[in-house]
């Protein structure tokens, strides 16, 4: 089957049913958790009020915008290193930057496109090490505003109450409704497409498109 | 939690080769990570390795006819990238703020244009009745007409999405190249590797992101907290949930 047969697949990720029906509440389970509880529904309701406030820690509106800049780094390392100002010496991607610049350099009359050429060359990986690092300090940050061994706590308590199926129900429900894109996911798409624009950017000199010089280059290169 | 419980899935929906996912069926908001991503890093890099190898691979093959590829490419990505994650979820986020003016603006007395307006000036007559804070009366309407308007937003989306892709990108010119190189290369193969472009492109396509960034509004509105009653009100729903025709 050829997956992009219709354009709708540019833009639709998942079965839109699977987002837009109400059939599922996930109310309507906790209130029979709720009930099950008794006493202790306070429980869950702490619970849920942890899990709805973790879903809104890290908006996907600020992942976007984060990525965006962070992806902008890269680019201000390599201008950096062709005006030779080395202001950004001590920057983590210097070393790698530089090794692609210096052997590339005499390469492309167009100054933009050097620039292009090695964001592009090390952007996959230096995106990983990015999301990486983002990552570990936002669930330390995590950490300032829930506590995730409480809420484990509170989980393991409830399904000694109500048993397990109800409650992974009930996280599986919160997830589909709350989570439709994880924060992280769209951090790793936004950087995605500053790296699409590099692969796309057509150099001035020789009107082709950088992931054509990228391929043409590795169909040169010995195996 | 550490019984049993972990399963393998292969992740689905056509990143079968690719992307194998592994995570505790048991209690999925286990860590602080489980509420930050789901797709795997290293994947990533697994997938654009992929990508790279494939297109050199097809792209030899088609020998002097490589620039079939290098077009199809070109065209696919700008599809993919039409539509970029900031701005779907900042449509997303003012979709929902939109709601939030509606109701606010029938609960100032005035008058709406608005395929709900009747359902929700019914909803907030409904909840004045049981709560004497707006923010609290507002909230629960939002709540309670969120999975329609969801409809209706998508609905819109979608429109918007296919006309300006219509400008961007002739998928009948699209699929002449897919078939073109398919007779050269093998249907499999270029099926591979638009599999390979969705699995490095697509990590979070613009409908869910523009569907998340509606989550942000809708979220506070749970975690309101009612002045008059101390409680929040996700709360105040379960609580008051003695009315069959209610949220739940």
């Amino acid at each position: 089957m050829n997956i992009f047969i219709e354009t709708q697949r540019f833009y639709v990720g998942m079965p839109l049913h699977a987002v837009v029906d109400k059939d599922e509440n996930f109310l309507q389970l906790a209130l029979k958790i709720r009930q099950q509880l008794g006493e202790r529904a306070f429980k869950l309701d702490e619970y849920l009020a942890t899990i709805l406030n973790a879903a809104n820690l890290w908006s996907v509106q600020q992942a976007s915008e984060e990525a965006e800049v962070d992806f902008a780094d890269i680019r201000s390392v390599c201008k950096d290193i062709i005006d030779d100002e080395n202001a950004l010496y001590d920057h983590e991607y210097y070393p790698a930057l530089k090794e692609y610049i210096d052997k590339n350099r005499s390469r492309f009359q167009e100054r933009y496109t050097l620039i292009i050429m090695a964001c592009a060359a090390v952007a996959p990986e230096f995106m990983v090490r990015m999301a990486k690092k983002h990552f570990d300090s936002l669930a330390e940050e995590f950490n300032n505003v829930m506590d995730v061994v409480e809420l484990r706590h509170i989980y393991r308590e409830l399904t000694y109450a109500v048993g397990e199926q109800d409650v992974d129900r009930l996280n599986e429900l919160i997830k589909r409704r709350f989570f439709i894109s994880m924060a992280g996911d769209v951090y790793l798409q936004a950087l995605t497409e500053q790296y699409l624009m590099e692969l796309q950017y057509r150099d001035k000199e020789t009107s082709r498109q950088i992931i054509q010089i990228m391929l043409d280059d590795a169909a040169k290169a010995p195996e | 939690m550490g019984m049993s419980g972990t399963k393998r899935y292969v992740f689905l929906c056509e990143r079968l080769t690719i992307i194998e996912l592994e995570w505790s069926y048991m209690n999925i908001f286990k860590e602080n990570i489980d509420f930050l991503k789901d797709i795997p890093l290293d994947s990533v890099l697994k997938a654009d390795e992929e990508f790279f190898s494939v297109m050199k691979s097809i792209r030899e093959r088609l020998g002097d006819k490589k620039y079939w590829l290098d077009n199809y490419v070109e065209k696919v990505l700008e599809a993919i990238n039409n539509r970029q994650a900031s701005e779907c979820s900042e449509d997303g986020f003012s979709a929902n703020c939109a709601l939030r003016h509606l109701c606010t603006t029938i609960l100032n007395g005035e008058e709406a244009e608005h395929p709900l307006y009747s359902e929700i000036k019914a909803s907030l007559e409904k909840y004045q009745k049981g709560f004497q804070e707006n923010e609290t009366v507002r909230s629960l309407a939002i709540i309670t007409a969120f999975p329609e308007y969801m409809k209706i937003s998508v609905n819109e989306y979608l429109q918007a999405a296919a006309e300006d892709l219509g400008n961007v990108i002739d998928s009948i010119k699209l699929k002449e190249y897919f078939d073109s190189i398919s007779a050269i290369v093998g249907e499999r193969e270029m099926e591979r590797f638009n599999l390979a472009i969705k699995c490095r492109f697509m990590i979070a396509p613009a409908l869910s992101i523009y569907l998340q960034g509606m989550m942000n509004d809708y979220l506070y509105c749970f975690l309101h907290r009612d002045r008059e009653t101390s409680r929040l009100v996700f709360q105040l729903l379960l609580d008051k949930n003695s009315d069959p025709q209610g949220v739940i």
